[in-house]
Parts: C-alpha cells; sequence; structure tokens
C-alpha cells in the first residue's frame, strides 16, 4: 500500500541580499582580509554566489580580490589537513 | 602618471632596520624614474597563510605611489634580484578605503563591518525551507 506522500512545496528563494551593498562597499579590497575571509569556505575556496547572495558585479571584483589576497599570503589556496 | 599599490613581503630574518632600508631603498628607486610616493607603511611581521620558501612568516610593506609605466617595470626587474623580497603585489590604486568611507557617509551606515554572521549556515537554512 502506497502512502501518500504530500509532495514537498517549493517556495521559491528568498532572495539574499548582496553584503558589498548592504555595507556600500564600492571598491573590493585585496587588503580588507576580514572581510574577504567571509566568502571563502572552510576549505579555503571561493564561496559560490548561491551561497552568499553577492551579485554578479560583485562576485567578479570578489574574485579577483582573493586572488590577490592570497597572492600576498593573506588567504589561504587549500587548507591542508582538512578535519 | 597613474596611482599603483606596490607591497611586498621580506624574509622574516630581516631586523627592523634592514626593513626600513629596503622600503627606503624602494622610495628611492620609484622617485628616481619620476614616481611620486604618496603613503609608505610597514605593516610588519605577520603569519602567512601558507608557507613560502619554508617560512611561515613574513615582513609587510606597503606603499602607495604615483608614476609610469617606466617606474612599474623598474620595480619588476628590481624585485626580480632581490632575495628578501619573498612575495609582491603592484595593481593600480582603486582608493579603495577612501571611496568605501565615502560611500559609506553617503548612505549613514556607519559600521565597517558588521558582523553577518554564518552565511553558510543561513543558505543551509534556505534550502531546508525549500529554497
Amino acid at each position: 500500500m502506497a502512502t501518500v506522500r504530500k509532495k514537498k512545496e517549493k517556495k521559491p528563494a528568498r532572495k539574499k541580499p548582496d553584503k558589498f551593498y548592504l555595507d556600500r562597499i564600492v571598491v573590493i579590497d585585496w587588503k580588507d582580509e576580514r572581510r574577504l575571509r567571509r566568502f571563502i569556505t572552510d576549505r579555503g575556496k571561493i564561496a559560490a554566489r548561491r551561497i552568499t547572495g553577492t551579485n554578479a558585479r560583485h562576485q567578479r571584483q570578489l574574485a579577483i580580490a582573493i586572488k590577490r589576497a592570497r597572492h600576498m599570503a593573506m588567504l589561504p589556496f587549500i587548507k591542508e589537513h582538512y578535519r | 602618471m597613474r596611482k599603483y599599490e606596490f607591497a611586498y613581503i621580506l624574509d622574516p630574518a630581516l631586523d627592523d632596520a634592514a626593513v626600513g632600508e629596503s622600503l627606503a631603498r624602494y622610495v628611492k628607486l620609484i622617485q628616481e624614474h619620476g614616481g611620486e610616493v604618496t603613503q609608505q607603511d610597514i605593516w610588519g611581521r605577520r603569519k602567512l597563510a601558507y608557507e613560502i620558501n619554508k617560512k611561515t612568516d613574513g615582513v609587510y610593506v606597503y606603499i602607495r605611489m604615483r608614476g609610469t609605466r617606466k617606474v612599474v617595470d623598474e620595480l619588476h626587474r628590481t624585485l626580480r634580484f632581490d632575495e628578501t623580497v619573498m612575495r609582491n603585489l603592484i595593481v593600480i590604486d582603486e582608493d579603495a578605503e577612501r571611496r568605501n568611507a565615502e560611500s559609506r557617509a553617503r548612505a549613514g551606515v556607519n559600521v565597517d563591518a558588521p558582523d553577518r554572521g554564518d552565511m553558510r549556515a543561513d543558505h543551509r537554512a534556505d534550502m531546508r525551507a525549500g529554497g
């Protein structure tokens, strides 16, 4: 006997606000390590827009800033010995 | 003439005097090639996010300048042979701090970096909610 399972309702995703817009950041600074750190995963990867809500323009700027910060050893490329 | 940011990481084995000398040398080099140094800072010793040449620390030096391509080319050339410099970065200066401060002032947001919590946890909660 098949139990009729209620179909999971799909609510439209709540649009996340762009964090750079909220803080009125116009230039994403490679020196702003504290802020950049919030946009990388615990493995050190650049977090997806889907996750952080960053808009397209800021995501492009962010990626460049993170790469500069990595070059200057302020952020990791990868975190080894993870866990 | 363009504005540039120039930062480099020095070998942590150098003492404060040697760090100051290194900074002075680069400032002089910039000036000799028609550049103008607008800011010079020694950020100091800090931990590197990963090892470079088996070293876990580095001394960060930061310079803001105005100059032409010639200055930048000359810096790159010199940096290549400077064995005390472990990393360097020369990029167009977009005046990030000033422009962000102005932007915040215009909007009346005066918190520098409010804690926005764990964005990934927020995302997971959204996914559970069926988004």
